[in-house]
């Protein structure tokens, strides 16, 4: 797969604070997700990306060109920002129209497709009235419809979910997904990294300014070896079962549960997870040890974020 | 150049409507209302009869329009061009589409300086139809000397779309336009301009009095011939440095705007 | 969710709650400590006022020295003549008191810039801010929020007036012969205190109103700024025209004909009498404390 982005040594500097530092990377194509703590460099990162600021060192390119006054560029990258900011008194249907005209689109087709990306934003019925009369979720739809409106090969949102109720973070997670789908190269940075892992398996963890993982989640997992794999089982005889797996070398630790209720309950942690399972096979075809409920307890991707911010 | 055509065009269609709905419009509106309302006052209780004194019509065009009315009005206007932008953070959208980035900036400048120039030029002639008392046999201003009328709304013209340029530029190059234009207007222009010397022709004062006097000298006064010792451009001269002016701002404007970089905040 | 405490930062709160009458007083100190942080524009803008005020001073020593050396001395004619030029040209040069008054009009002008720098965002950037919210959910009332962002004012425009004529009266007192200023001229001093307390509430009512009024701090800067130009040409334009008393529409007239009233060096025939300025200066207080009253009123009822 193509990089989208390409950036080395990429270092950007607010006086004494610092944003990003020495980022040396390349994006692939396809759905990504940005994740970091409040502070990680995320939105520094995406405003690099669009071009907004210039980078205080190092260099970074988006398919192929650096972005900053790129004009040519803008034709094909789309961009929704994370700060609350419209033109209040023009409508929404202004506002993404005007941007459109200024996208180079004919008056016609500026109307046409301002219409056409509200209605996937389920916008139409407000279309018409002012933003400054907008809830926060109308206001980020008109933010999003921008971005999408002229059809960019390369999608930029930085907190595309914020401010939509349930509905609404579906409605753009779905959006989001059929973009991807449909080829469109997606990047978007989130707090919610339930949904991030909902949408894609294609994770950039960001911290301090620095890239702290980036790939497949699966992947990233399997990397950290400093931290053993948690499996939870429940088992009828969950105490034969603790005896007998913590014989096996791949085992870590083996915990029953605490209290009474969470006697059939084992949290247990192995080095080598593949190994563990054909064990654990092997143990449950040869003796009835009842086994309910089976579940990896740290393979998702809040469990990775906590593992490397910590 | 096409495309910095196109957008500017774009722009100031999209913006010129939206600038009466803005608080600033109206707040403009209000400060070229005052030297009218001022002059309607002063016409039905003031104790000259007839045609007013030109030195009356002086003091409320030159001295009340032109030195202090037109730069605020342009500087309550003007000053917003990019700044507004930059502060309501929208700037991040022009500056993500593929258009030239002096585009915005000029755009944005000519859909203030088309309502600055016409909210003046209504002032102005207002001003001085409200001077002349009705039933005067002055109704067609034959009061005023040949050519004055036209060189007053010219000047208050000129004066509007040259300080709006400068304005507008300072928006570009500053972090704190508003700041910068009061500076300006109130202490390089108010000190500068009126030190008797060639200092004078540094500022924009200067070619709006040349523009405005060159012609009519007698109605300066004792008291101005003294302190305005510089020989006054000629008005083909005074209107060509004005471009001048009005040109380098905006070049200057759209070249540090281009190569300048905005952090906004979150 | 997992558990945690971290008592090792929380402190239970082993005080006592009692009603304090200075509720406004940490509004201002914050807002003080603020403030003084902009260094370059407390040396930009006090730096010329210390200037000013040292040369003042030293002008006043030298007048003072200059009579005393040439008092007391049997002198030839020569010495005569020339200790006649001395003294009248030590006369001529300056009149202390007149000096105070004229450096007195020249401090309101600066006092009046200084103000509206430090304190015309004080309600305009809260309201910007959101950060009256924080404020009316504390037990203050909006006089105590009035107060706490008048003395802020004040302080600043105090510093611009009152301390550098106070300075110039002490030097004046102590470079006298025998305290002779002191001794003659003392209710100067009261004079000096009671211009600068006129002085500070009128410039603080001024900007305050326009913070009130402005939706962000250059529109404040703006208003103070446009007022007090405009109201010259146009308390010019209606004086020349109409009738004089509409010089006193002017704020710096005003602050010219109070300033000679106080000092009672006021002319007969000064283009701008007492009356009118006072009554200008009031009517301006009353509509401004109105229209700030009005305004923070509905601060907390629109966010």
């Amino acid at each position: 797969m193509t990089s989208v982005i390409q950036c080395h040594e990429l270092g950007r500097y607010y006086g004494q604070v610092v944003g990003l530092n020495e980022l040396t990377t390349e994006l692939p194509g396809g759905v990504v997700g940005l994740v970091g703590p409040n502070g990680a460099g995320k939105s520094t990162l995406l405003r690099l990306i669009v071009g907004e600021i210039r980078p205080s060192r190092g260099w970074i390119k988006v398919l192929g060109e650096e972005p900053f006054g790129n004009r040519e560029l803008y034709r094909r990258i789309g961009f929704c920002p994370q700060q609350d900011a419209l033109y209040e008194d023009m409508s929404g249907y202004e506002i993404v129209r005007l941007l459109l005209r200024l996208g180079g689109f004919s008056p016609q087709e500026s109307r046409t497709r301002a219409e056409q990306a509200l209605e996937r934003l389920t916008m139409t019925a407000r279309m018409h009235d002012r933003v400054a009369t907008y809830s926060k979720g109308m206001r980020q739809r008109i933010r999003i419809a921008q971005s999408i409106a002229h059809d960019p090969a390369f999608l930029v949102l930085d907190e595309p979910m914020s401010g939509l109720d349930p509905l609404g973070r579906r409605e753009v997670l779905e959006l989001l997904r059929a973009l991807g789908q449909g080829g469109t190269h997606v990047l978007f940075s989130s707090h919610i990294l339930y949904e991030v892992e909902h949408l894609t398996a294609e994770i950039v963890l960001i911290h301090r300014g620095r890239l702290l993982a980036k790939g497949a989640l699966p992947e990233v997992r399997a990397l950290l070896s400093m931290h053993p794999r948690r499996v939870e089982l429940g088992a009828r005889r969950a105490r034969d079962l603790a005896r007998a797996l913590i014989g096996c070398e791949e085992v870590v630790s083996v915990r029953v549960g605490a209290t009474a209720e969470a006697e059939d309950r084992l949290s247990i942690e192995t080095r080598a997870v593949g190994p563990f399972f054909q064990r654990l096979n092997a143990l449950a075809a040869g003796e009835r040890f009842g086994i309910t409920a089976l579940r990896s307890a740290d393979a998702s991707l809040e469990a990775v974020f906590d593992y490397l911010i910590a | 150049m096409k495309d910095l055509t196109r957008a500017a065009w774009i722009l100031f269609q999209a913006h010129l409507w939206r600038i009466f709905r803005t608080r600033r419009a109206w707040i403009a509106i209000a400060l070229a209302g005052m030297p009218v309302a001022l002059a309607a006052v002063v016409r039905v209780v003031s104790h000259f009869e007839g045609p007013p004194p030109l030195e009356v019509l002086i003091t409320f065009t030159w001295f009340f329009l032109v030195q202090t009315i037109v730069p605020l009005v342009a500087l309550v206007m003007a000053s917003a061009v990019i700044a507004e932008e930059i502060e309501d953070r929208t700037i991040t959208y022009l500056f993500t589409r593929p258009i030239p980035r002096p585009a915005i900036l000029l755009g944005r400048w000519l859909a203030v300086a088309l309502p600055i120039a016409l909210v003046l030029c209504a002032a102005a002639e207002l001003v001085v139809r409200l001077l002349e008392k009705p039933g005067d046999a002055g109704r067609e201003l034959a009061w005023m000397p040949e050519g004055l009328h036209g060189s007053i709304l010219l000047t208050v013209l000129m004066g509007g779309v040259v300080y709006s340029a400068l304005f507008a530029a300072a928006g570009a190059l500053f972090k704190r336009p508003m700041l910068i234009g009061l500076g300006y207007t109130f202490v390089y222009e108010g000190f500068l301009g009126n030190l008797p010397g060639a200092n004078q022709k540094a500022t924009v004062v200067y070619y709006l009095r040349s523009y405005l006097f060159s012609e009519h000298r007698s109605l300066m006064g004792d008291v101005e011939e003294a302190i305005f010792s510089v020989p006054l451009a000629e008005p083909s001269s005074a209107v060509r440095s004005l471009a001048l002016i009005l040109l380098g701002a905006l070049v200057l404007g759209a070249w540090r705007f281009t190569k300048r970089e905005y952090v906004l905040s979150a | 969710m997992k558990a945690e405490t971290h008592l090792e930062v929380y402190r239970r709160f082993q005080g006592e709650l009692r009603d304090d009458p200075l509720r406004f007083w940490p509004l201002t100190a914050t807002g003080l400590r603020t403030a003084l942080k902009q260094r370059r524009a407390l040396l930009v803008l006090y730096l010329p006022a210390l200037i000013v005020t040292v040369i003042l001073c030293f002008v006043v020593y030298i007048k003072f020295t200059a009579m005393d050396a040439l008092q007391g001395k049997k002198l030839d004619f020569e010495e005569q003549l020339v200790r006649g030029m001395v003294l009248a040209q030590a006369e001529q040069m300056l009149s202390v008191v007149n000096i105070i008054l004229q450096f007195s009009k020249g401090m309101g002008s600066f006092a009046l810039l200084a103000v509206t720098w430090f304190a015309s965002g004080l309600f305009c950037e809260d309201k910007k801010a959101g950060a009256h919210q924080l404020y009316f959910a504390r037990p203050i009332t909006r006089l105590d929020y009035f107060l706490g962002k008048f003395l802020i004012a004040s302080f600043f425009a105090l510093c611009a007036m009152l301390v550098p004529l106070l300075a110039v009266c002490i030097v004046a007192s102590v470079t006298s012969p025998e305290w002779s200023f002191l001794k003659q001229e003392w209710d100067v001093f009261l004079r000096v205190i009671a211009f600068s307390l006129l002085w500070t509430i009128v410039t603080c009512s001024l900007v305050l109103l326009a913070s009130s009024l402005a939706s962000r701090r250059s529109f404040a800067l703006l208003g103070v700024f446009g007022f007090v130009m405009l109201s010259v040409p146009v308390a010019g334009l209606l004086g020349d025209f109409v009738d004089h008393d509409f010089y006193a529409l002017a704020l710096l007239a005003d602050l010219d004909a109070l300033a000679q009233h106080v000092f009672g060096k006021l002319a007969p025939d000064a283009k701008l009498a007492a009356g009118p300025a006072w009554t200008a200066v009031t009517a301006f207080l009353l509509f401004s404390w109105t229209v700030i009253g009005l305004r923070l009123r509905r601060l907390e009822v629109v966010a």
